[in-house]
């Protein structure tokens, strides 16, 4: 009877539960003296041994089957569901609109496409057809946007083992053409003062950037070393063109320009507002995540991290993107090298939720002080101004042209033209220079891919990142530079330079193109 | 087994899928495995992983937090897997599917233990895997189980006397 009671007390402690500090006195007593009890706990500790050495179990991801059979639930339930969420509106939030006709037509043709297909869960083969859907109408809308504000809440975790998670909000405001502002405010209660908060401002107008808050700070950096600073940045140089404007958090244009690696995994509700779910990897993303190039510190990604990005399904609007770790194993070595903790693939690290979303004209002011903006030129005026006449891509439908005229960069003696094609939120930036003014931005480099073009010229295309937007640069046999900066696709992007009557020169070597 | 934030919880409850989704990704291999141990049958464990998942979407708006969500989870999974062992066995007679170990280092014993485990009662069986298995405290396989924390005491106990005796037997006999 004693053995029987201190094996089960012994089995208690393997389990980790707790003892009142007698039992286990007379625990650790009875096991020096009980040989058979001993051997009890030898074989519970041989049982639990065996079961955790063993392999894991290969486990399936069901995650898309089951989601499958949720939506499939009966409308009642998701309608009663949906009734409950209206609580949470926002400030600014927009009560749901009537569907355009043209994404009315969309969203039939998904459902009618999930009817065929068996749900609106689409299995893959049937992905690249929606999300080309997609990304026509994503385009053809941001078209049509003339202002729009947003208010989004931030939630990271894995900054650091000081400060787990962080709160911030972020307030996204747009008016056509060309203006924009971004408000990062940091919420988090940190642990001392040695940390900045990463409240931050940016503002775009034109060619002219402000920027405040606190600089960038490497994550491997005490929090001291990182001072609040202010920047006031003019585009004063064609090499500032790189800096494009953050269109993607009104529309993801630059992020959803082609279909490879990215998906469509279902249709849902976010915030009351019908939404599709698209899956995408963040080093494709990362257009999205364009504020947090502004400064202040926040926790790295890896390049496969998944990012489950949803959309307003009448307007395109990202309404919520969550990054999740990628099962990559080269991400444990990365992991490591920041300083991470092992994150695991089914928990996320950050999140960016709309709380409100407003298509009015924004409050914000896009003023940028102690800055004179470049004034527009007649295009009339520009073989006059410029020496030169500016080549000038058809205009496409829809779209207004501003030019603007820059001085000349480092070691160029004439000014250049800056040509802005824009049209809502699509924009595409032309800078052209007779001699090397746009050696600071053009030619080819690392990521950059040779390509040629339709009138047979070579050019060197870089995909869009954080930092700048879909690039192309030309130079000719004469040593005429063009540069080319839009969120327009890659193919337009293409198709427009090659009805340009400039003939590309390969700048390297072959064997380097991509 | 690491309850979700409490936030995407509420979500959830309120019916936001991509909350849900998230709950899904969380705890889906937690689930699939307790089923798999309970059905020795992977087919199965994958039917009644997605039947566990469905059943709590239903039911999440129900769940008021009087236990961990994952107790909540395992509890309906058990109840699934339950039911789809019934149905199996009104279908046909119970076929041993556990899946064959291969024959390598630890195979052996892997092998044995599986035996052994399959050979213990359901009762003893279900707190078994869910404390060793899953890593649930007594109070959460209690409400896992809809058990006292006294029952799941004395049942891993006894599941532990008996998986010690049966690898004790095998090693003599092979010994």
């Amino acid at each position: 009877m004693k053995c029987e009671t201190m094996q089960l007390a012994a089995s208690e402690r393997l389990d980790g539960e707790r003892l009142s500090p007698d039992i286990v006195a007379s625990l650790d007593t009875h096991l020096e003296a009980c040989a058979q009890c001993r051997a009890f706990l030898n074989g519970a500790a041989h049982v639990r041994s065996a079961l955790r050495i063993r392999p894991a179990e290969d486990v399936p991801d069901l995650t898309a089957s089951i989601m499958r059979a949720v939506q499939q639930e009966p409308v009642a339930l998701r309608r009663r569901a949906r009734a409950s969420v209206r609580g949470v509106a926002a400030p600014m939030h927009l009560r749901p609109r009537h569907l355009a006709p043209v994404t009315a037509a969309l969203v039939l043709g998904l459902i009618l496409g999930s009817a065929v297909v068996g749900g609106p869960w689409q299995r893959p083969s049937t992905a690249p057809l929606a999300m080309a859907a997609v990304i026509r109408d994503s385009q053809s809308a941001a078209g049509t946007v003339t202002a729009y504000r947003a208010t989004y809440a931030i939630t990271e975790r894995g900054l650091s083992a000081e400060v787990p998670q962080r709160q911030l909000t972020m307030d996204v405001a747009f008016r056509a053409p060309e203006q924009y502002r971004v408000d990062i405010s940091d919420k988090t209660a940190y642990p001392s003062k040695a940390w900045t908060p990463t409240d931050l401002t940016y503002v775009g107008n034109g060619r002219a950037t402000y920027r405040s808050g606190p600089t960038g700070c490497p994550g491997d950096l005490p929090v001291q070393e990182c001072p609040r600073t202010q920047a006031t940045v003019t585009r004063t140089s064609a090499s500032s063109l790189a800096t494009s404007p953050p269109s993607d958090l009104v529309i993801p244009l630059t992020s959803l320009a082609d279909t490879p690696g990215v998906r469509i995994t279902g249709t849902g509700t976010v915030s009351d507002r019908p939404a599709v779910r698209i899956e995408i990897p963040y080093e494709r993303a990362e257009p999205l995540f364009s504020f947090t190039g502004l400064g202040g510190r926040w926790r790295p990604f890896f390049p496969s991290d998944r990012v489950v990005l949803w959309l307003d399904q009448a307007h395109w609007f990202p309404l919520r993107y969550t990054v999740y770790p990628s099962q990559d194993p080269q991400r444990r070595a990365w992991e490591l090298r920041f300083g991470l903790p092992v994150e695991s693939s089914g928990g996320w690290i950050f999140d960016v939720r709309a709380t409100g979303i407003d298509r009015t004209a924004p409050v914000g002011s896009f003023a940028i002080p102690r800055v004179v903006q470049a004034q527009p030129v007649p295009l009339a005026q520009l073989p006059e101004r410029l020496g030169y006449a500016p080549l000038t891509p058809p205009l496409p439908e829809g779209f207004s042209l501003r030019a603007t005229l820059m001085p000349p960069g480092p070691g160029a003696s004439s000014p250049m033209s800056i040509l802005s094609y824009t049209r809502g939120l699509t924009y595409l930036v032309i800078a052209e220079h007779p001699g090397s003014g746009l050696d600071g931005v053009s030619g080819a480099g690392p990521g950059t891919e040779q390509v040629r073009l339709t009138n047979g010229g070579i050019a060197y295309y870089s995909a869009a990142t954080q930092d700048h937007g879909r690039t192309l640069s030309i130079r000719s046999s004469s040593g005429e530079t063009l540069y080319l900066e839009t969120n327009l696709t890659r193919e337009r992007l293409l198709a427009i330079a090659g009805s340009l009557p400039i003939l590309g020169q390969a700048a390297l070597p072959s064997g380097t193109s991509g | 087994v690491q309850d979700p934030d409490p936030r995407t919880l509420a979500r959830a409850r309120l019916g936001e899928l991509d909350a849900f989704e998230e709950l899904v990704r969380a705890h889906q291999a937690d689930v699939f495995r307790f089923t798999w141990y309970l059905t020795r049958d992977r087919d199965l464990a994958e039917e009644v992983t997605q039947e566990t998942f469905l059943r709590a979407f239903r039911f999440i708006a129900r769940f008021r937090g009087e236990s961990k969500f994952s107790s909540w989870l395992m509890r309906i999974a058990r109840n699934c897997a339950m039911d789809a062992l019934r149905g199996r066995h009104r279908d046909e007679q119970h076929k041993e599917t556990a899946e064959p170990s291969a024959v390598t280092d630890g195979g052996v014993a892997r092998a044995e233990l599986d035996a052994a485990l399959a050979a213990i009662s359901e009762d003893h069986r279900q707190v078994f895997l869910l404390v060793e298995i899953l890593g649930l405290s007594y109070q959460e396989a209690a409400d896992a189980l809809q058990v006292n924390v006294g029952t799941v005491k004395s049942r891993m106990f006894r599941a532990r006397q008996r998986l010690c005796r049966a690898l004790e037997d095998d090693e003599v006999q092979s010994g």
